[in-house]
């Protein structure tokens, strides 16, 4: 079931003004290709996540529709919307040690998926157990008594995306997989969720600023900053042929590529620069690109947003 | 389980020498105030003027003359033995009149327990839940209200509703279950208001953490997520202030024993003051002090229940 | 946030009343609050005695500013007594650490084994009545909980990397105690202070009303309490008012630490936003 969103835009009313998080954003996520989000911390793109299974604070404002097949899901209400996170659309949030309920027992919080399905306590029990065991915890009995605290990172990774697929979504949206893990653990996390991918052959859309994950575990990369989109294409043709000025600086800035880091800093949301949100960071910048926001270009099977692009 | 053991162990440890601590204390107490109580007693008759030797015989009778630590040893001997000594006015053993008043005050506080957990978990959850309803904002501005009338304030407006007004309830007194209604409600409505308070905000704190973003994205609602999670995490600032409330309620409530003329042990410390009864006193001291510091005891391991994180700290 | 700001305001506004009144009230007060008129006990209203009379005839308006003198200074400056002996060890156990710091945590939880108003009133009996027994009790029963927050806040603050940086650039302990410690632990503390001026009133209403703190000719709102009781059915007033100054002082001192908590925890709400 395709996932798809129409002009989305993101406001969140602060003390200390309105900040647009998200703007005019389409996009549409095929379930057969893993899409993967990449931008830097505040491009806004864990907002995009959230705004999809409408779990933003009370202070956003939200224009814009989002569906998911022919449902409308931003028209639902929030009844409705229950329904549909983690039977339709399930989340695996940012942060595992933070992201479990650290006074209730990891078994207790998948169980729990299941007995929002209606299912009986001895088969809610036989589910988790099976269901950790196919996350290739060695001892499943032992995790499932453990408190959060007991666990380490990964595991808790792992236990997080236990209770995403618990209830066999159609969708899982990934929200910064691997921030703050080490290698090791990311690889893992990679692992999972190729595991995961086969097993149960949900759509997933993988938010990261991880570029060596996307690259890895996504088909189609969009890369967002500060609440735009800038480039959107297939993995591969991202990576070896970056076309907009900022997707290039990401690139360049990778490890094995020499590291060379991108001028200029991501700008305040409160005072976003007019014209292309990039002009001021951009080595290509021109009059025009000060002035005038850059329309879409469709490159192929890609798109970007802007001017030096034709 | 081996983890809960091991807190419950240390925190019962730690509680000795606290309690030894509070001895101490309640001694000390009593040394500081008493004078000289050889002098006093030679002096109860007032048309008699006793020689300074008759003082003296006195004084090494009461063992006075003795180092601190061996009267402090005398005074823990005793206590030991479930003798705190006898009250300096009336010759009653402290021990014995502290336990005849006793359930009176337990039954105070016990209802004024109940009254706070229940309306304080109920008020909670409900301005949690129904958070910036009208609901919510009329009863933060009562319950702010409400907590600002001192308690014998309350008790006085109470009085003149309930017994001068609609003549439901006794003023004054400890015969039947209803003339506990008033004082119970006069040393607890403003805990309670407090509770409510700190319930809710603790709730809606715990509803900005991270855990709650993977509940929701189960496809939890609200107020399931406030029961089921939110709940468990906000109570331990709650409790921790019940108990302290319910452990200063065991010492006795003056104020409202006095008002209402309950016969508890908050009047007997009065009486004890105004007499300057400072074995009693002493008696007094060390019973709150070890009422308190055991109720503090309990409601320490029921926090480390609700939250596991607690056990592992120590 | 508007609203908010203006029931702030009104908070310090009646506070600064209850204030200026303590402060001045040899001159605004329209009677001496001790002159007793034994013809006139009782009155209602009028235009010499605005909110009538007690018992003995004497001017309750003028009794209400007096008692808002003795009641808002004791409380203040017990307050202030107790802030400065538990902030003193609180920051000394919490700086030293180790074993000084446990001996000095061992001392505090013993005297926060005793309940502050069993303790207040224990201290009072032995001492005796009277204003200096009174801050004696009051700050003997209450430096420990205070002690005990700096202490906690200061462990915290000083496992901050800054402070290990000021520490590496050789500050010393006062200077770094003084201008990194202090402004970090400030906002909490103000909390406290608040709310324990708002107990500390309360205590000193309650002691007074039992004839355990100020004795009785002297203007307090307890002792006006105290001395209403057997009146009070014959003309409300006498107990409503000092009643109400005490809720209305109470009011205020929440409202107050209200507006503080919100401004302690203002920055973790958008911690989830993005």
């Amino acid at each position: 079931m395709e996932l798809k969103i129409q002009d989305l835009c993101v406001r969140f009313s602060t003390p200390s003004g309105e900040i647009p998080a998200v703007n005019h954003v389409s996009l549409t996520f095929s379930p057969d290709t893993v899409t993967g989000i990449i931008g830097e911390t505040g491009s806004g793109k864990s907002v995009l996540g959230l705004s999809i299974l409408g779990l933003l604070q009370s202070n956003a404002a939200v224009s814009g529709k989002i569906f998911l097949g022919e449902r409308e899901l931003t028209a639902l209400s929030q009844r409705e919307l229950c329904q549909v996170r983690g039977r339709d659309i399930a989340l695996v949030a940012q942060n595992p040690a933070t992201s479990l309920n650290p006074s209730l027992r990891v078994g207790r919080q998948i169980e729990e998926v299941f007995r929002l399905r209606g299912e009986r306590r001895a088969q809610r029990r036989a589910h988790t157990l099976e269901l950790l065991r196919s996350m290739a915890f060695s001892d499943p009995e032992r995790v499932a008594r453990a408190y959060p605290f007991e666990l380490s990172g990964g595991m808790c990774q792992r236990a997080l995306t236990a209770i995403a697929v618990a209830a066999r979504p159609r969708w899982i949206i990934a929200d910064e997989p691997t921030k703050g893990l080490d290698a090791v653990v990311r690889n893992q996390v990679y692992d999972t969720f190729c595991t995961v991918r086969e097993q149960y052959r949900a759509g997933f859309l993988v938010i990261t600023h991880d570029l060596l994950l996307a690259r890895k575990f996504c088909h189609r990369i969009v890369v967002m900053y500060c609440g735009r989109i800038l480039e959107v294409n297939t993995a591969r043709e991202l990576f070896e042929h970056p076309r907009h000025p900022y997707t290039q600086g990401l690139i360049a800035s990778l490890p094995h590529l020499g590291m060379r880091s991108m001028a200029g800093f991501s700008p305040a949301f409160t005072h976003q620069p007019t014209g292309c949100v990039f002009h001021p960071r951009c080595p290509h910048a021109r009059e025009r690109c000060r002035l005038e926001e850059p329309g879409e270009l469709c490159l192929g099977e890609g798109r970007v947003a802007c001017h030096g692009c034709t | 389980m081996r983890q809960t053991m091991l807190y419950t162990i240390k925190k019962l440890l730690w509680t000795v020498p606290i309690l030894v601590g509070i001895t101490f204390l309640a001694f000390g107490l009593g040394l500081i105030a008493r004078g000289d109580p050889a002098t006093n007693r030679a002096s109860a008759d007032p048309d008699y003027i006793p020689t300074e030797a008759e003082i003296q015989a006195l004084r090494e009778e009461l063992g006075l003359d003795d180092p601190v630590l061996v009267q402090y040893g005398r005074w823990m001997a005793g206590m030991v033995r479930g003798d705190l000594g006898q009250s300096l006015i009336d010759d009653k053993p402290v021990l014995g009149e502290l336990l005849r008043l006793l359930p009176n005050t337990l039954l105070l506080s016990v209802l004024a327990l109940a009254v706070i957990a229940v309306a304080g978990l109920a008020g909670g959850l409900l301005l949690a839940l129904f958070r910036d309803s009208v609901l919510d904002l009329l009863g933060r501005v009562l319950l702010v209200l409400l907590m600002s009338v001192p308690g014998f304030c309350m008790a006085y407006f109470l009085i003149w509703l309930l017994a001068q007004k609609l003549h439901i309830l006794p003023t004054s007194g400890a015969e039947s279950l209803a003339s506990f209604v008033m004082p119970c409600l006069a040393v607890s409505i403003g805990s309670a208001c407090v509770v409510i308070r700190l319930l809710r905000s603790s709730i809606l704190g715990e509803m900005g953490k991270n855990y709650v973003l993977t509940a929701q994205a189960k496809g939890l609602r609200r107020s399931q997520i406030i029961l089921r999670h939110g709940l468990r995490n906000a109570l331990t600032p709650s409790v921790s202030y019940v108990a302290n409330t319910f452990g200063g309620l065991l010492g006795g409530s003056m104020i409202t024993e006095s008002v209402f003329s309950v016969p508890g042990i908050g009047s007997y410390a009065l009486a004890a003051i105004n007499n300057r009864d400072y074995i009693a006193i002493q008696g007094y001291v060390l019973f709150t002090g070890f009422a308190f510091v055991l109720t503090c005891l309990l409601a320490d391991l029921l926090c480390a229940w609700l939250n596991p994180r607690i056990r592992l700290e120590g | 946030m508007k609203r908010k700001q203006v029931v702030c305001y009104l908070a310090l506004a009646v506070l600064g009343v209850f204030l200026l009144a303590g402060l001045a009230a040899p001159l605004i007060a329209p009677w001496d609050p001790n002159q007793v008129n034994m013809a006139n006990g009782l009155a209602g209203p009028s235009p010499e005695h605005w909110l009538g009379t007690d018992h003995l005839g004497r001017d309750l308006l003028s009794r209400l500013i007096y008692g808002s003198r003795s009641s808002v200074f004791i409380a203040f400056f017990a307050t202030g007594c107790t802030l400065m002996v538990g902030m003193t060890i609180g920051l000394i156990s919490g700086y030293l650490g180790g074993w000084p710091d446990q001996l000095i945590q061992a001392v505090v939880h013993i005297f926060q084994g005793i309940p502050s108003t069993a303790f207040v009133v224990a201290v009072l009996g032995l001492l005796g009545p009277g204003l200096r027994s009174l801050l004696i009790a009051i700050v003997v029963s209450s430096w420990a909980g205070f002690s005990r927050i700096v202490r906690n806040q200061v462990l915290e603050v000083r496992e901050l990397h800054y402070i290990e940086g000021a520490r590496a650039m050789g500050a010393g302990s006062v200077y770094i105690i003084r201008r990194h410690i202090l402004p970090n632990i400030l906002l909490p503390l103000l909390v406290l202070i608040a709310t324990r001026i708002g107990s500390t009133v309360l205590t000193v209403a309650a002691m007074s009303y039992l004839g355990l703190g100020l004795r009785a000719p002297a203007a307090d709102w307890g002792i006006m309490i105290n001395d209403a009781k057997l009146y009070y059915l014959r003309y409300a007033p006498v107990l409503l008012a000092p009643a109400a100054c005490l809720t209305l002082f109470c009011l205020s001192i929440h409202l107050i630490a209200d507006c503080l908590r919100d401004r302690l925890d203002h920055d973790d709400g958008g911690a989830r936003m993005l």
